[in-house]
C-alpha cells in the first residue's frame, strides 16, 4: 500500500507539471483552435533558460521567472511566425498545424546545436520530506504543486473577473463577433499566446526540476501527454485541464508501479487514443465543443 | 564512387519513402505522422523473416526467424504493413480527420516506438535485428561492391516501378475521386462515394509503400534498430513533398530528391567545431524546417503544383495547375459558410 500511495503523490506531482502545460495549450487553442505542436518544445526552451540563468544567480526563484519570460517569448514567436501568417490567409488548416511541426523540429535542433545533445545537470531543490495524510512529499515536490495550483487560480481569477480576462474570452468564443464590438481581437491573442507561454516556461522548469537533466527532446517527448491530458479534460477549459492532468498524471504512475514504468507513456497515449475515438469532447467537454472541435 | 552509390541508394529509398507519404498527405489529405512506424514495421518484419531462429545464448531474441529467402521477407513485410494500415486505418479514419488524425497517428507511432524499444522478444529490444542476410545473396553471390551496385539498381527499378504506378494511379478515376474527397468531401458522398472508403485505400497503399521502402532500407544498412529511426523522421519526408508540389508525383519525385538528397550532402561543406557530432545533423534539420516554413509561406503548392483535368469546351479532358476547385470553394464560401 506504500508503493500505491508513493505512486498518488508522485502523480500529483506529475498532475501538476501537466496541468500548466495543458492550461496553456487550452488557452492557445481557445483563441487559435490549432493543436500547437511546438508546445512541448516551449517547455523545453523554459527549462534551459531556467538553467541558463541559475549559472551567475543562483536562486530558484529566479529561475522559475527565466522561464516563464522565455516561455512568454517563445510562445509569441510560435504564433507570430508559424501560426498567424497562415491563420490571416485563411488557407488549409492542416498548413498551420505543419508549420507548427516545422518550428518544433528547428527550436529542437537550435537547442542541440547551442547546448548539445548530452544530457545537462539541472538544479534542484534541497529539503527534507514530509508526512501530509499517508503520503510522502519532498520539498521540492509540494514547491511544485504549490506554484502550479496559484499560477492556475490567477489564470482562473484573471479570465473570470478582470476586464482583459473577458475581453479574451470574448475573442475565443466568437472573434468575429468580439471584433465587431470593438474589441482587438489580434492584440488579445498575441497576449493569451504570451501568457500560455508563462504557464508552458514554468511547466518546462518544473519539468526540469523533476528530470534533473535537460536534453533538448525533453519537452517533446511529453507533447502528446499534454495533449492526452488536454484531451482527457475536454480541450478549452481550465476545470478540464486541472480533471485531464490530475487523471493522466495518475494513471502514468500508478501504471509506472503496477505494470512497468517503460510503459508509462504507452497508458497516457492509450487514454488519448481511447478519448479520441470515444468520446472527442473530453469528459468535461458539453455538447457544444463537438461541434466546435469537429474538422 | 562506393560513396556517390551508397548516396544515390540511401537517397533513391528516401524518394520512394516520400512517394508513399505523398498518396496519405498530398492525395488524400490526411496529416499522417504515422507513415515512418510502417517503414520500421516493413525492414523488421522482413528482418526477422530472412534471419535464421534468433541464438538465445547471444542474448539475443524476436519472434518468427524463419530464415526465408529476400523475396518471401518482402512480400510478407508489405502484406503485414498493409494489414496493419487497414486495421489503423478502419478505426482512426472511421472516427477523426484533420488535425485529430495526426495526433492520433503519432499516438500509434510513439506506442510502436516504445514497445519495439522495451519489449525485447519482439524485435529484439533496443539492440535491435543485425546481421541480415544480403537480398539473393545464395543465389548471385556477389563481391561487396558489386552487392552495392546492384542494390542501387534494385532500389533504381522498384523507383521506376513506384513513379509509373502512381502516375497512372494519379489520373486514374481513383486517383481523381481522392483528391476531390480531399477537397470536397461532402460534394464527393452527394455522388455517393464514401470519403472514408477511399481515404482508407490510400492509407493501405502508402503503408505498403512505406513498408516496402521500410525493407530496402533494412538491405542498405543490413540491420535495423529504435536507435536508427525516430518518429520525427516522417516529418522530413513532408519537406520533400511541400517543395515539389503537394500531390505531384513529378514535384515529389524532384522535391524529395533535392532537398533529402541534396541538402544532407551540401551540409556536409559546412565546417563543423571538433567535438560536436551533432552539430552537421541539427543543422540539416534546421535547414530543413526552415525550407518547409519558407516554402509555406510564399509557394505553398509547390515548385511543380500539381495539375488537374478540367472538361474543354470540346469535351476533352485539359490538364492544367489551376484546379476548378477554387471557384467551387468561393462559391461555397459565398452561400454561407460564415452561417456555421
Amino acid at each position: 500500500m506504500t508503493a500505491f500511495f508513493n505512486a498518488v503523490g508522485f502523480g500529483v506531482v506529475t498532475a501538476a507539471l501537466l496541468a500548466l502545460a495543458t492550461t496553456g495549450l487550452s488557452l492557445q487553442y481557445g483563441v487559435s483552435r490549432l493543436p500547437n505542436f511546438a508546445q512541448g518544445d516551449i517547455m523545453t526552451v523554459g527549462a534551459y533558460a531556467a538553467y541558463a540563468a541559475n549559472g551567475p544567480f543562483h536562486s530558484i526563484a529566479i529561475d522559475g521567472i527565466a522561464a516563464a519570460l522565455a516561455g512568454a517569448a517563445m510562445a509569441w514567436l510560435v504564433y507570430m511566425a508559424l501560426i498567424r501568417p497562415f491563420a490571416s490567409r485563411g488557407t488549409n488548416r492542416l498548413t498551420a498545424v505543419v508549420s507548427t511541426l516545422a518550428g518544433s523540429l528547428i527550436i529542437q535542433d537550435v537547442l542541440l546545436i547551442i547546448f548539445g545533445g548530452n544530457a545537462t545537470a539541472f538544479p534542484t531543490i534541497q529539503g527534507a520530506t514530509e508526512h501530509i495524510g499517508p503520503f510522502l512529499f519532498t520539498t521540492e515536490q509540494l514547491v511544485i504543486i504549490g506554484v502550479a495550483l496559484v499560477v492556475i487560480a490567477g489564470l482562473h481569477a484573471t479570465l473570470k473577473f478582470t476586464f482583459i480576462g473577458k475581453a479574451v474570452r470574448a475573442v475565443a468564443d466568437h472573434r468575429d463577433l468580439s471584433r465587431v464590438s470593438g474589441l482587438p481581437a489580434g492584440m488579445l491573442t498575441q497576449l493569451t499566446w504570451a501568457v500560455s507561454g508563462v504557464l508552458t516556461g514554468i511547466a518546462g522548469f518544473v519539468l526540469g526540476l523533476t528530470a534533473g537533466a535537460l536534453v533538448p527532446t525533453l519537452g517533446f517527448d511529453y507533447l502528446l501527454i499534454i495533449f492526452a491530458a488536454a484531451v482527457v479534460g475536454g480541450i478549452g477549459n481550465v476545470g478540464g485541464a486541472l480533471f485531464g492532468a490530475l487523471i493522466v498524471g495518475l494513471g502514468m504512475t500508478v501504471a509506472a508501479v503496477y505494470i512497468s514504468s517503460d510503459y508509462k507513456e504507452v497508458v497516457a497515449l492509450i487514454l488519448l487514443i481511447a478519448t479520441i475515438l470515444i468520446r472527442p469532447t473530453g469528459l468535461f467537454g458539453g455538447r457544444s465543443s463537438a461541434r466546435r472541435f469537429a474538422v | 564512387m562506393t560513396y556517390a552509390i551508397s548516396v544515390l541508394t540511401l537517397g533513391g529509398i528516401t524518394v520512394i519513402l516520400a512517394m508513399g507519404l505523398n498518396v496519405q498527405y498530398g492525395w488524400a489529405g490526411d496529416l499522417n505522422l504515422s507513415y515512418y512506424a510502417y517503414v520500421a514495421l516493413g525492414a523488421y518484419v522482413c528482418g526477422v523473416m530472412m534471419l535464421p531462429p534468433p541464438n538465445a545464448s547471444e542474448g539475443n531474441f524476436y519472434v518468427l526467424g524463419l530464415h526465408q529467402s529476400f523475396f518471401v521477407g518482402t512480400i510478407v513485410a508489405v502484406a503485414v504493413c498493409a494489414v496493419v494500415g487497414l486495421v489503423v486505418g478502419s478505426i482512426a479514419l472511421r472516427r477523426v480527420t484533420g488535425d485529430y488524425f495526426a495526433i492520433v497517428t503519432l499516438s500509434v507511432t510513439l506506442i510502436f516506438y516504445t514497445f519495439s524499444d522495451q519489449y525485447a522478444p519482439l524485435f529484439n529490444g533496443p539492440q535491435g535485428i543485425y546481421g541480415v542476410p544480403h537480398a539473393f545473396g545464395g543465389v548471385l553471390r556477389f563481391s561487396y561492391s558489386g552487392y552495392n551496385l546492384f542494390l542501387l539498381g534494385l532500389v533504381a527499378a522498384v523507383l521506376v516501378v513506384v513513379v509509373f504506378l502512381f502516375e497512372v494511379l494519379y489520373r486514374s478515376a481513383f486517383g481523381r475521386t481522392l483528391r476531390a474527397v480531399r477537397d470536397d468531401p461532402i460534394s464527393v458522398s452527394a455522388f455517393g462515394i464514401s470519403p472514408y472508403r477511399r481515404k482508407l485505400a490510400a492509407y493501405v497503399l502508402g503503408s505498403a509503400v512505406g513498408g516496402l521502402g521500410g525493407v530496402l532500407l533494412l538491405q542498405y544498412v543490413s540491420a535495423f534498430s529504435p536507435a536508427g529511426w525516430s518518429p520525427l523522421e516522417t516529418f522530413l519526408l513532408f519537406s520533400g513533398i511541400i517543395v515539389g508540389g503537394v500531390g505531384s508525383v513529378w514535384g515529389v519525385l524532384f522535391g524529395a530528391s533535392v532537398v533529402l538528397i541534396g541538402v544532407p550532402q551540401a551540409v556536409l561543406f559546412i565546417p563543423a567545431p571538433a567535438g560536436a557530432a551533432t552539430f552537421l545533423p541539427a543543422l540539416q534539420n534546421c535547414i530543413i524546417g526552415l525550407i518547409i516554413l519558407v516554402f509555406l509561406y510564399l509557394r505553398p503548392r509547390g515548385l511543380f503544383p500539381e495539375r488537374s483535368p478540367v472538361l474543354g469546351f470540346d469535351g476533352a479532358l485539359k490538364w492544367q495547375s489551376r484546379p476548378v476547385r477554387f471557384v467551387v470553394g468561393r462559391v461555397r464560401t459565398l452561400l454561407g459558410e460564415g452561417a456555421a
